[in-house]
């Protein structure tokens, strides 16, 4: 049996010059005329009922009739046409502390407003308690209520009208009085009567409440019922009408869809959300502050059943974004633009993909990891890896037996500041934040006006953890040279090398440096492509972001180790103190040997930061070699005569803990000078051989 | 479901005159607290609380008696209009049952208005707010009532109050069912034509005049014809101010003609008040 019975209503009102002006339109003069005066159609044709237990929402646009609708339910005034029958009681909480008399105590007040919403004094006095700690009156509960602020005013109202148990709440957007405490307290208690199984009627415009609370949604146009399904196609239809959708498009491929709405995508797969509640947008961030993709007016320039093409003006920045989104089988490609008004300086922008909590592993360039937990004292975004400029591929991964599906990135980017992030964000946010992220130095941040592409990222969600594991492998494998027992890995800037699984060098590894400007640049800090590889060949290619060169960096298998030729690239002439090529080893290597000496490396000095040199004799050479009583032995050795270079054994500093060999190319005073134009840098072989160990005392020189 | 059929809702019987007592017996408990709220909040700033339900009639009177009783009193007197200057108590038992009519009236006619910040959000009957504007006002007339038994003691002692007092109640009645009806009316009618709030201010300065209350009916009767006479008593406070008089000062039972023609006035005002509000009743929220 339903709790609301509404058949055929309809209201109307007559249009009156004023409220009771006697010689006006409707006034007496018409009366004795027996003119009918115009009338306004309220509402027409409505018909539902409302079971026990349902929570209907009633949206619709200003003046479709809503709150007439309401007020038709409450009994304030009745349909001018058809019937509305309730079987039970209804408060509603349209009139938060109606019927409260100003001069009155709380407490005289919540007797008087109980009764007015047909509950006694016996029944007030079973719940008095709980409503005057749900509406945190306190000690003000015996002032009279002229006294309250307007907030504690709304709050005993909304505290007595919940606390007398009726059998059917009317809800009008009391959500949006009092403070962001108060409304948060009133969305539980709400969702809690919803539990309890109580009839609630809710207008509101507040889309997302209304999803979320009710089970079915009338919508209400020009006073006529248009659509009463589900509440998502109800929704979708008052969207539409209105207009709102110029900036939502909803795409889909074959179990996944997206929505773009208003500069932020949520993505669902098999209709479950994948996307965190945040959703997927951009940020930039000009002036020192942050401008949210979702804070612009976006529209929607083409819709495709998978694919939308959107663009949004940001609020506070002379930027349009240009978003072109599709979905291409189980995959998500998002390509940005910019384009600029003006020069603007945005000195940092990203692309954040927010992701749920339940993902719970990371794979970051072919590595792979746990997050940290979010915990309640995370109040800002925390690094779950630490960035690697040349990270283009990251992944995101639930636990095993999740139903969740990871989630493949893969960035490109015309710019080259752009890489991958991974982060937990703050608490209250709560996600896994994947970033597509560019921090452009002080000479690059000025975007001249014109339209910038910025990347493209392609989210795959249709991996398995499995084919990421596989494809991580093949990932490795690719900048991987095997010769032996020998492995030699080709990672940004570095080169690790493992003999028999066991890896032999340490912190840089195998890395390049110049000396110029005062600064050491090391290979690290270069932005590499990913590597070309040909047969036990390995080619890859270095930019710096800061200066005019490049290094490509040649890695061939070679008899017992691999070959490196590094060719420095200089775009524009440039003045160099210094360089060198070095091998950072595990402390574990205990003594050195050069062309001209051997020796042991010294112990490492508590609290020295500086790099020491352990040999004597600073003379040009050809190769070094460390050696360790556990460990192979390795070499480093030039084999070219074009330059010479000094072949030395270092200590790093004492938190560093690691031996370097280095082959040093030092002019001895004053600089060298490099036109425009290609040159061979460094050109050797590391070799390792397993067989010669350091005995300890007899190695002793 | 007998809980619930109890409080069933249907909005086509929303007009239906023969539900008013049924509705009104089943919220007994909101018209006491209305009206007990409004008693509360009326007195609870004010220094004196209750004694303004004393003071004011009685300064009304003192007002009235050095108006006519001095002032006016001797030149009264010597056209030959009065025999004697009026006394307190006679201004008194004419000036409290004046007041009563005159308050409520004022206060049901506004009543709705003064509400409708309820009456536009709860479904209650709505019979309600004029009903307790109405019985508000009781307050003052019953300790105005008092301060006048008060004052015929004082003068006469208490045997001067007899039979005449059992007639009071009966008389009261007939008021109280003229206010009613008439503040129900004039309540509706005021929420569709503000302009029904002037004109019954204006009906009642008029009214005052109308009615012996500083001067005795004989009067009126010994200066108009037969018609105009008539006319004049055709106003029901006229004939129930004299019944009052009568009652108390002569300490008789009132003329029958002094009650049964302001009884038929009131019945149909009742009638009337009470058809026409409920009627306008369901709607009144869409015009406030």
């Amino acid at each position: 049996m339903p709790l609301i019975e509404v058949e055929n209503v309809g209201k109307s009102f007559r249009a009156r010059g004023g409220p009771g002006m006697l010689l006006a339109r409707g006034g007496f003069v018409n009366l004795f005329r027996r003119r009918r005066s115009e009338t306004i159609t309220a509402l027409q044709d409505i018909s539902f009922t409302v079971e026990p237990g349902e929570a209907v929402g009633i949206i619709g646009a200003n003046g479709s009739g809503k709150s007439t609708l309401l007020k038709l339910l409450a009994g304030v005034t009745v349909p001018t046409t058809g019937r509305v029958n309730v079987y039970g009681r209804v408060a509603s909480l349209l009139e938060l502390g109606a019927g409260f008399h100003p001069l009155l105590t709380g407490r005289e007040n919540v007797y008087l407003n109980a009764r007015i919403l047909g509950v006694g004094p016996a029944q007030v006095n079973r719940v008095f308690d709980e409503i005057v700690a749900f509406s945190g009156i306190g000690e003000f509960l015996d002032n009279p209520v002229n006294t309250y602020s307007s907030g504690m005013f709304v709050r005993l109202g909304f505290a007595v009208a919940v606390h007398t148990d009726p059998d059917v709440f009317l809800v009008d957007e009391v959500l949006s009085v009092g403070d962001e405490e108060f409304q948060r307290k009133c969305r539980t208690r709400i969702g809690e009567l919803r539990e309890q199984g109580k009839t609630i009627v809710f207008v509101s415009h507040d889309l997302g409440i209304v999803n979320s609370l009710c089970n079915r949604v009338v919508l209400l146009s020009k006073g006529r019922m248009i659509v009463r399904e589900s509440p998502k196609a109800t929704i979708d239809f008052y969207l539409r009408q209105i207009g709102r959708d110029i900036g939502i498009h909803t795409f889909r491929g074959d179990s996944l869809e997206a929505i773009q709405c208003h500069g932020r995508v949520s993505v669902f797969q098999d209709q479950r959300e994948i996307s965190a509640p945040s959703g997927f947008q951009m940020q930039i961030e000009s002036m020192g502050q942050w401008h949210l993709s979702s804070g612009g007016d976006w529209i929607v320039d083409r819709r495709e059943p998978s694919r939308c093409v959107a663009h949004g003006r940001m609020a506070r920045l002379p930027v349009t974004l240009h978003w072109d989104l599709r979905i291409e089988d189980s995959r998500l490609v998002w390509n940005a633009a910019m384009e600029c008004d003006r020069d603007v300086d945005i000195p940092s922008l990203a692309l954040n993909c927010l992701l749920p909590p339940a993902h719970t592993r990371w794979m970051y360039n072919g590595v792979m990891g746990l997050f940290p937990n979010i915990l309640p004292g995370d109040l800002g975004w925390t690094s779950a890896v630490p960035s690697d400029m040349s990270c283009r591929e990251a992944a995101v991964l639930p636990p095993e037996n999740s139903p969740l599906r990871p989630v493949l990135a893969r960035l490109d980017s015309p710019l080259p500041y752009f890489c991958l992030n991974l982060s937990n964000t703050d608490y209250v946010t709560g996600a896994r934040a994947l970033q597509a992220q560019a921090t452009l130095p002080g000479t690059a941040a000025t975007f001249a006006a014109g339209r910038h592409e910025l990347l493209t990222l392609t989210l795959d969600f249709g991996q398995t953890a499995d084919t990421i594991g596989e494809w991580v492998d093949a990932r490795l494998a690719q900048r991987t040279i095997v010769q032996g027992p020998l492995k030699a890995r080709f990672d940004a800037g570095r080169i690790r090398i493992a003999h028999d699984g066991e890896e032999l060098t340490a912190f840089l590894h195998f890395y390049a440096s110049m000396l110029f400007g005062a600064m050491w640049n090391d290979s690290t800090a270069l932005h590499w492509h990913s590597p070309r590889r040909t047969g036990q060949r390995i080619e890859v290619t270095g930019e710096s972001r800061r200066f005019p060169y490049r290094q490509t960096w040649e890695i061939e298998a070679a008899p017992e180790g691999v070959a490196v030729r590094i060719i420095l690239h200089v775009d524009e002439p440039m003045d160099v103190d210094e360089y060198h090529a070095s091998i950072v080893l595990r402390p574990e290597y205990s003594h050195w040997e050069t062309d001209h000496e051997s020796g042991a490396y010294p112990d490492f000095v508590q609290g020295l930061a500086d790099w020491r040199h352990a040999n004597r004799i600073y003379a040009p050479g050809r190769q070094a070699t460390a050696l360790s009583s556990s460990l192979p032995s390795i070499t480093l050795a030039t084999t070219t005569d074009e330059t010479a270079f000094h072949m030395t054994a270092i200590n790093t500093g004492y938190h560093e803990n690691a031996r370097v060999l280095q082959a040093l190319h030092s002019p001895g005073g004053g600089q060298m000078h490099f036109d425009k134009g290609d040159r061979v840098y460094f050109e050797g072989l590391i070799t390792v051989n397993p067989n010669r160990r350091a005995t300890a005392p007899s190695a002793e020189t | 479901m007998r809980r619930m059929s109890a409080l069933a809702y249907t909005s086509e019987k929303q007009g239906d005159p023969w539900r008013i007592v049924p509705d009104l017996l089943a919220s007994r408990g909101l018209l006491r607290d209305v009206v007990w709220r409004e008693l509360r909040a009326r007195y609870r700033n004010a220094m004196m609380g209750f004694l303004w339900a004393v003071v004011q009639p009685v300064l009304m009177m003192a007002i009235l008696l050095f108006v006519f009783g001095y002032l006016l009193g001797d030149i009264m007197q010597a056209r030959g209009l009065r025999s004697e200057r009026p006394s307190a108590v006679f201004l008194l038992c004419g000036l409290v049952p004046w007041q009563f009519l005159a308050v409520a009236l004022a206060c049901g006619t506004h009543s709705l208005i003064e509400s409708q910040e309820l009456i536009k959000k709860v479904y209650f009957p709505r019979e309600i707010i004029p009903l307790a504007a109405v019985v508000n006002c009781l307050v003052n007339f019953f300790v105005g009532f008092v301060t006048l038994l008060v004052f015929i003691i004082v003068r006469d002692g208490v045997l001067a109050l007899g039979a005449g007092l059992f007639c009071v109640p009966f008389i009261f009645a007939i008021q109280f069912m003229l206010v009613l009806g008439l503040a129900l009316l004039l309540s509706a009618l005021n929420v569709h034509y503000r302009d029904v709030g002037y004109m019954v201010d204006v009906v009642l300065a008029f009214g005052f005049y109308a009615t012996p209350i500083f001067y005795p009916l004989g009067m009126v009767s010994s200066r108009l014809d037969g018609f105009l006479f008539n006319l004049y008593m055709l106003n029901p406070m006229a004939n129930l101010v004299t019944a009052y008089r009568q009652a108390l000062l002569d300490n008789v039972f009132p003329e029958p003609m002094l009650l049964l023609r302001p009884l038929v006035v009131a019945v149909l005002c009742l009638l009337i008040g009470a058809v026409v509000f409920r009627r306008n009743a369901p709607t009144l929220a869409d015009y406030l």
